[in-house]
């Protein structure tokens, strides 16, 4: 991209010396003319740069690829360079007027692609870091609100997964693995914030979605602002060479955003548009109707006595009652299907004065749940002023709106009205207001959940002597959220109506000063330096106002409300960061390369003798194939060592981190205003400091047989020391929790594996590339606080418990161990001390047949989660762990002259799940309420399990029944809670991602058209899992491995759309 | 890399851009310095925090918050102080996972599902120790010129710092035996040791210890004006008194007893106003904790008090849902023709579900949501009643039965009754039942039964002379949440195998 840049001003510049008659003579010349071709197509080239060596002339070739050029006198030459091509060089002697230039295509185009690490150009084949680059061509016009999730599968080293399928909201995207414990689940924290998160450096401005977030009332992901097909490339960052610039922040990687810019040229339109469709992919199966009402009374006959069945529900029994012979699906309720749009204008130009680029998109993706989806409207002008040949200006505005409409659930994990776990039986009818609800008719009801951002960046260069440039980095982000509600008494469940408006604001102001120099010294020295010095200020503050009791329905904000029933407050935070980095790189021949980098920050966020925190890095790379030894071995192309290590960190979410702050918001006692310290804010210490990430990563990268086969493989250690992390505190104190440096380890181990490869000849008709990206990671804890004490957590929804130990991965479950069901009474141990049958659950239920076998892990003969003695963790043992071992992708390429044809697979393998859908819905078995509500609740399809039955007992083996007793007459000690490992499933899928499908027409039949370029494409967007878990989809589940059944399905989405480039 | 700066056309360079740079960066960097250190302006902190006596007085206000919010817990303050004494009824399908704290079921109270976090955990009560450390550590640091009562409020609420200190341990003994104790607020947070449980008499002598100070440093709230809310010398008397008591030390028991008696500052509430003493702000009540419903503020709920209460008392609210009075023994215990006590304060007897009156001034303050309510009326924490009945007690052990005798009937004389007279045992059991009479529903009468040492007869089916001598009155500690957090904790003596 950037050496795209350099090119652009240099023909500017170039261009402005022809066109300045003054600068020099153009007497006794000779004029050429000539057409630059491509090689393989013999398509014209537009924007090819001719210029004359040795005199600082050069020219463009026009829109047929035709340019003229004076020459003085004599045998003279000159180079045609063009972006992506190789650069040619032609001698042309006296007699010569008429010339055919034919460019071929870097063979290699991806190691001259230039990245920044940090503020410094780094070109790939120099970088000594692992890094990644995606360019924006990959992702364009890919059905989806936000690049994050177009990421998946085509990047090592990273893990996306989306645990919600509901437009516009963020799901995890972690870099190397996890170093982010959240241990209180249940306080309401966003999925997606409990895995840690990468910096985003859009457009030169850093950006962390973490604290957007902390503020944002809409919930709505703050990337799905960002235009998808603005986007010119994005370079994922991962090693400790490249995050350590990033000091205090690069500690989860550095994901590097370029947009799109102008180029030089004629001006040039491009109009895009796709249509299509999203669809509910397979929910759960359950069964209704007769069949419902078959399995359920099956049941009864199976256990009841002969006075149980004297009381048949009449929800059962009477099936000719109109009211209860229904087959009504709760769950196919609140879905649909809708519609997915997407449009896009953009013009860009370049002349020597300026080069801009204007976008224009408009977004529109329906939910597959009604009442949801995702609207975005967005500009964005990026502008490259030249004001003098040694002082350049870029300018970059943008603005988007989204819009995303949040549901008739509760929240982002309760998606629909009706609880999934408790849904009533499909006997009911729906009443007509009952439907109405649903289907989100309720026009009384409103909610206004917009996001506004703007941006502007200015950066201006100036060359100050030969080899030295400053540059001023200056940006104003501003995010504001606002979500207005409204509700009437009807629908709310306590029939008062609400009314409720939020409103969130986020100012980021940034600048930063950027000296860079370049120097060779000799001809193989080569040095490199950049000075910066930046700040940045955040600065978030809002309102909240509630009410209740609206005195009207037309009323639909808080207006009107009394005293007692509104509710509100605002804040205002700032966080300031100053830093100071120096990065300094040094080359001999290009074939020695070494990197330092040095930062230090210092951030409010700490306390006032420990702000500032320091973050080195070294890195080194050999290139071993320009070894004169490895000159003559022709099938290697590339191969480069690399080598690097340093030091990462990462900030606090909270503002006030080294504060105890107060919390006066308790309400009264007898009138007077309640302090306590706060207990939401655990305690903190005023010398918090950074914590340090050390990372080590060495890496090769092997390109061979004519750069056919690419590989990359990176091996790393991730140590995260000493995080800020909310752990459990000694209750004596009065907290429950702390917050900082906590004394604890984290370790991410791994190897991001790249294979590239081109699997036909260059001469074939058919081009098929392959590229594979394997990323292994463990993950674990090295080291806890309080002597390495483990500690236990709840799970979401108290589900099941997780623990902390040594050696263990993040949140790994901590459950019994099931394993079958005991068939009869000789199965079950007795204590030959006691004579008594082990039993459960405190010794309150002595085993019996058709209970669960539950091992007895310390050996107390009873089985429970708990115990009333010692460490009282009963007989849970570490079971599951819901980090993938392995994820990654599989994108395949076929192009045949104007047909392309794409197939993304992606994977996770190694991954343990558990359904506890399923698991509540099991719950429904036992008659907690009587038999009533049993019958008058939805069961899971039970001829998918062979229970244990009475009869079962005095069966044989061959016979044996594989799952314990569902009896709706109990006895019920939970035994169907997640507590156990019943529910433990395979989590690991491979799924075809997406497929899509593109057709270029004939460039000379469209010219006629009098546009350039047509082309045609066809998206499907998750196609099909292949996978062992009993769940709809094996990625669905939350971060911790959770398939709750309340989360939003992945949609299926089917898109056709074309491009007219004018 | 190899920058190639735009050397295309010779260009003048000269010093001024460096200039500029220079200025840029220094500019920059100084007015950039004050960001870096920036504190919160939505909220105040621990350094800016303890400045005056208004803030002091909110901390106090949030101290009883925090035991106001400890006691309402899950109902806590009922369980731990009414349930032991099988006072009520509690439904066995709404309040399934209460019966094993039930006499029926022996008292088993290490079974308490989904209420582990406020049965078997103390840390909310911690909270409290630590508020009250904070505010004895700081107000003494706060010149008295900066409360606008001088002197005096700076005593009043380090009193009150004292005073909820020895209030808070003393419940967390009587609820949990041997506590975990601190004697200062946590200073360095990385720096925190295991602390074990100290033994009951040393919290007892710490009480002690806080209570003397608190009776030095508070006055009378007649004196003051601050009401029955605060606690003041009399709360601080009536306290050491009980906890004497607790200590078997029953001459200063009853030394303290007669401080509060001889203060002339409480007094009976007579036989006719007898149900008002929950209205709050009666001449009998020596301390309350504030749950009045005012318009303006929402201190007043509807599931604490309303606990005890059903319908028609709150509309529409089935008996099952509530606590209700065991009636067979409510029968045993009262002249119901005569005494006043179980005329005014238990009600609905004949329905076969009684309800308990102490705590029934319901309100329906919003006329636009006709099932919401709050009960309008006072916990009423210590109050004469109980005094004059404990020095009764302590009189008794010391040997002076005419006394004791004395006294309880000063309070059956205020029900309404005859006065009786007995001896020995027979008198003792009396002291008892009367508390029973009395102080049902009060969230103390489980404690007087431990003191009492009468539950092995009271109560023969869950309590053995095993259980006793193991301290199996005691609650038991959630060991998995509590002992991550501090290794050297240890469960109590019966409980670890019950």
């Amino acid at each position: 991209m950037l050496v795209r840049l350099k090119v652009v001003a240099q023909l500017l510049l170039s261009a402005l010396c022809v066109l300045c008659p003054s600068m020099e003579l153009w007497a006794q010349e000779r004029q050429i003319t000539g057409v630059v071709l491509e090689q393989k197509t013999g398509q014209p080239l537009e924007g090819a740069t001719i210029t004359l060596i040795g005199a600082n002339r050069s020219v463009l070739s026009d829109a047929d690829g035709r340019f003229r050029m004076q020459l003085p006198p004599g045998k003279q030459t000159i180079t045609i360079s063009f972006v992506d091509f190789e650069t040619a060089r032609l001698s042309i002697s006296e007699g010569q007027q008429n010339l055919v230039l034919r460019l071929t295509e870097k063979s290699n185009k991806q190691l001259s692609d230039v990245v920044v690490v940090g503020y410094q150009k780094q070109s790939l084949k120099k970088t000594t870091s692992a890094v990644q680059v995606v360019s924006g061509k990959s992702i364009e016009n890919m059905p989806a609100p936000s690049f994050d999730q177009l990421l998946q599968g085509k990047v090592s080293g990273i893990n996306i997964q989306n645990f919600s399928g509901e437009p516009g909201v963020r799901n995890t995207f972690t870099v190397r693995g996890n170093s982010t414990i959240v241990t209180d689940l249940n306080s309401g924290v966003d999925d997606a914030r409990t895995l840690s998160t990468p910096l985003y450096v859009i457009d030169g401005i850093p950006i962390s979605i973490t604290d957007l977030e902390s503020s944002a009332s809409t919930g709505t992901n703050y990337l799905a602002g960002i235009n998808v097909n603005d986007i010119e490339s994005i370079v994922v960052q991962k090693d400790a060479a490249a995050t350590a610039v990033w000091g205090s922040r690069g500690a989860n990687g550095v994901i590097v955003i370029k947009t799109k810019r102008g180029k030089a040229g004629k001006p040039q339109m491009r109009f895009s548009y796709y249509s299509g469709l999203t669809q509910k992919p397979n929910l759960m199966r359950t069964v209704a109707g007769a069949e419902e009402r078959w399995q359920k009374l099956g049941l009864m006959r199976d256990y009841g006595t002969y006075q149980n069945l004297s009381n048949i529900p009449q929800v059962l029994s009477d099936s000719l009652n109109p009211a209860f012979n229904n087959a009504t699906d709760w769950q196919d309720l609140f879905y649909q299907s809708g519609l997915i749009n997407n449009a896009d204008v953009n013009i860009s130009a370049g002349s020597e004065l300026l080069n801009y680029r204007l976008g224009i998109n408009y977004y529109d993706e329906d939910g597959i749940i009604r009442q949801t989806g995702f609207k975005r409207y967005s500009i964005r002008g990026n502008f490259d002023f030249k004001v003098s040949k040694k002082f350049n200006i870029n300018l970059n505005l943008n603005a988007t709106r989204s819009d995303r409409k949040r549901g008739l659930g509760r929240g982002r994990n309760d998606i629909v009205p009706i609880n999934a776990a408790t849904m009533p039986a499909t006997f009911y009818a729906l009443s007509d207001a009952d439907k109405e609800f649903y289907y989100g008719g309720y026009d009384k009801q409103r909610d206004k959940n917009q996001t506004d951002a703007f941006s502007a960046y200015v950066q201006a260069n100036y060359d100050i002597v030969k080899g030295i440039q400053y540059s001023f980095q200056g940006s104003l982000s501003s995010t504001t959220d606002k979500r207005n509600r409204f509700q009437p008494g009807e629908i709310t469940p306590d029939g008062r109506s609400y009314a409720g408006s939020f409103q969130n604001n986020y100012m980021q102001y940034y600048l930063a000063n950027i000296l860079t120099g370049t120097k060779t010294i000799g001809e193989k020295h080569n040095f490199g330096m950049v000075l910066t010095q930046s700040f940045q200020l955040d600065d978030k503050s809002g309102s909240v106002i509630e009410g209740f009791d609206v005195p009207d329905d037309n009323i639909q904000v808080v207006s009107g409300i009394q005293q007692r029933n509104l509710f509100g407050y605002s804040y205002a935070q700032q966080a300031g960061l100053l830093s100071f980095m120096g990065q300094l790189s040094y080359d001999y021949d290009q074939k020695y390369i070494l990197n330092l980098s040095w930062r230090g920050d210092a951030s409010s966020r700490f306390g006032n003798d420990s702000k500032w925190g320091y973050f080195p890095a070294v890195s080194a790379a050999y290139i071993v194939s320009d070894e004169k030894f490895l000159q003559n071995v022709s099938w290697i192309d590339l191969l480069k060592i690399r080598g690097s290590y340093g030091l990462s960190g990462s900030m606090p979410d909270d503002f006030y981190a080294p504060y105890n702050v107060w919390d006066v918001n308790q309400g009264l006692y007898n009138g007077t205003i309640m302090a306590t310290p706060s207990f939401q804010k655990p305690v903190t210490l005023p010398n918090l400091t950074w914590n340090k990430s050390d990372q080590t990563n060495i890496g090769f990268d092997l390109f061979m047989f004519k750069n056919r086969v690419n590989l990359t493989v990176d091996f790393y250690q991730r140590n995260s020391m000493n995080p800020i992390l909310n752990l459990p505190f000694p209750f004596f104190t009065g907290y429950t929790s702390q917050t900082y440096n906590a004394s604890l380890n984290i370790l991410n181990e791994g190897i991001d594996i790249q294979l590239q490869t081109r699997n036909l000849g260059k001469s074939s008709p058919v081009q098929w590339t392959t590229n594979l990206n394997m990323s292994f990671n463990k993950n674990r804890i090295s080291s806890l606080p309080n002597g390495n004490r483990t500690f236990f957590t709840n799970s979401y929804n108290y589900n099941q418990e997780m623990i902390f130990a040594v050696g263990q991965p993040i949140y790994t479950w901590a459950q019994m161990r099931y394993s079958g069901v005991y068939n009869n009474q000789a199965q079950i141990p007795v204590n030959p001390l006691t004579g008594q049958p082990i039993s459960y659950f405190k010794t309150y239920y002595p085993v019996r047949p058709g209970f669960p076998i539950w091992e007895d892990v310390n050996n107390d003969w009873d089985v429970w989660s708990d115990e009333d003695k010692g460490e009282a963790k009963g007989d849970l043992v570490a079971t599951g762990n819901p980090n993938p071992k392995l994820t990654g992708g599989l994108y395949n390429e076929f192009t045949y002259k104007n047909f392309s044809f794409g197939i993304l697979c992606t994977y996770t393998i190694g991954r343990d799940i558990i359904n506890n859908h399923l698991s509540s819905q099991f719950q429904n078995v036992w008659n907690f309420g009587g038999i009533n509500n049993f019958a008058a609740q939805r069961l899971p399809d039970l001829s998918q399990f062979n229970y244990w039955v009475p009869g079962d007992a005095t069966k044989g083996d061959d016979n044996a029944a594989s799952f314990p007793s569902l009896s709706p007459y109990g006895p019920n000690y939970y035994q169907f809670l997640p507590f156990s490992t019943m529910w433990n499933e395979n989590g690991s899928y491979f799924k075809i991602r997406n497929i899509s499908l593109g057709y270029n027409f004939n460039r000379a039949l469209v010219q006629k058209l009098g546009v350039q370029n047509i082309r045609l494409y066809s998206i499907v967007d998750n196609i099909y899992n292949f996978q062992k878990a009993n769940v709809p989809d094996a990625e669905l589940v939350s971060p911790q491995g959770e398939y709750r059944g309340t989360a939003y399905p992945l949609p299926r989405k089917y898109t056709l759309g074309f491009e007219v480039l004018f | 890399m190899k920058m190639k700066p735009f050397n295309m056309l010779p260009g003048k360079t000269g010093s001024y851009p460096a200039l500029v740079l220079l200025i840029a960066i220094l500019v920059m960097t100084s007015s950039c310095r004050k960001y870096i250190y920036l504190e919160p302006k939505d909220a105040t902190y621990d350094q800016v925090f303890w400045t005056n006596g208004s803030n002091v007085e909110k901390s106090v206000s949030g101290a009883y918050g925090i035991l106001r919010s400890a006691f309402r817990d899950e109902r806590s303050y009922f369980v731990f102080g009414d349930l032991p004494t099988d006072a009520f009824r509690l439904d066995g399908g709404t309040f399934w996972n209460y019966q094993d704290l039930l006499y029926e079921r022996r008292f088993t109270y290490s079974y308490a599902p989904y209420l582990e976090q406020s049965l078997h955990n103390w840390t909310r009560f911690y909270r409290a120790v630590n508020q009250t450390h904070l505010i004895i550590e700081n107000t003494e640091k706060i010149d008295v010129d900066k409360f606008n009562g001088g002197q005096e409020e700076k005593n009043q609420l380090l009193g009150e710092g004292h005073f909820l200190r020895a209030f808070t341990y003393f419940y967390l003994t009587r609820v949990w035996g041997d506590p975990v104790i601190t004697r200062e607020s946590v200073k360095d947070p990385t720096k925190v040791q295991p602390i074990g449980r100290s033994s009951e008499a040393e919290a007892i002598d710490y009480c002690i210890e806080d209570l003397q100070k608190a009776t030095q440093l508070l006055s009378f709230n007649a004196e003051t004006g601050l009401g029955k809310t605060r606690a003041d010398k009399g709360a601080a008397f009536a306290l050491l008194a009980q906890v004497y008591a607790w200590k078997k030390d029953y001459a200063n028991a009853s030394r303290y007893c007669d401080s509060v008696i001889v203060s002339n500052q409480y007094a009976l509430e007579s036989t006719e106003n007898y149900s008002s003493i929950w209205m709050g702000n009666s001449q009998e009540s020596i301390l309350e904790m504030f749950m009045k419903h005012d318009d303006a503020n929402t201190e007043a709920t509807d599931f604490f008090f309303g606990n005890f209460l059903h319908d028609p008392l709150v509309r529409g609210k089935a008996s099952w849902t509530s606590w209700n009075v065991n009636a067979e023994l409510a029968y045993q215990l009262y002249d119901t023709a005569v005494d006043e006590r179980f005329k005014s304060t238990i009600g609905l007897i004949n329905t076969g579900t009684p309800a308990l009156l102490k705590y029934s001034n319901v309100n329906y303050f919003d006329p636009s949501r006709p099932q919401t309510y709050v009960v309008d009326n006072n916990l009423v924490l210590i109050r004469l009643a109980d005094i004059i009945l404990l020095k009764a007690e302590a009189a008794f052990h010391l040997g002076n039965e005419g006394l004791a005798l004395q006294l309880l009937n000063q309070v059956k004389e205020r029900a309404g009754l005859e006065e009786v007279t007995l001896s020995g045992d027979d008198l003792y059991f009396e002291l008892i039942y009367e508390r029973y009479r009395e102080l049902m529903g009060e969230g103390v009468l489980a404690f007087d039964l431990i003191r009492m040492g009468k539950l092995v007869e009271l109560f023969p089916d869950a309590y053995t002379q095993e259980r006793i001598s193991k301290k199996g009155y005691y609650w038991p500690l959630n060991m998995r949440t509590l002992l991550p957090q501090d290794p050297l904790l240890t469960q109590n003596e019966w409980w670890k195998n019950h």
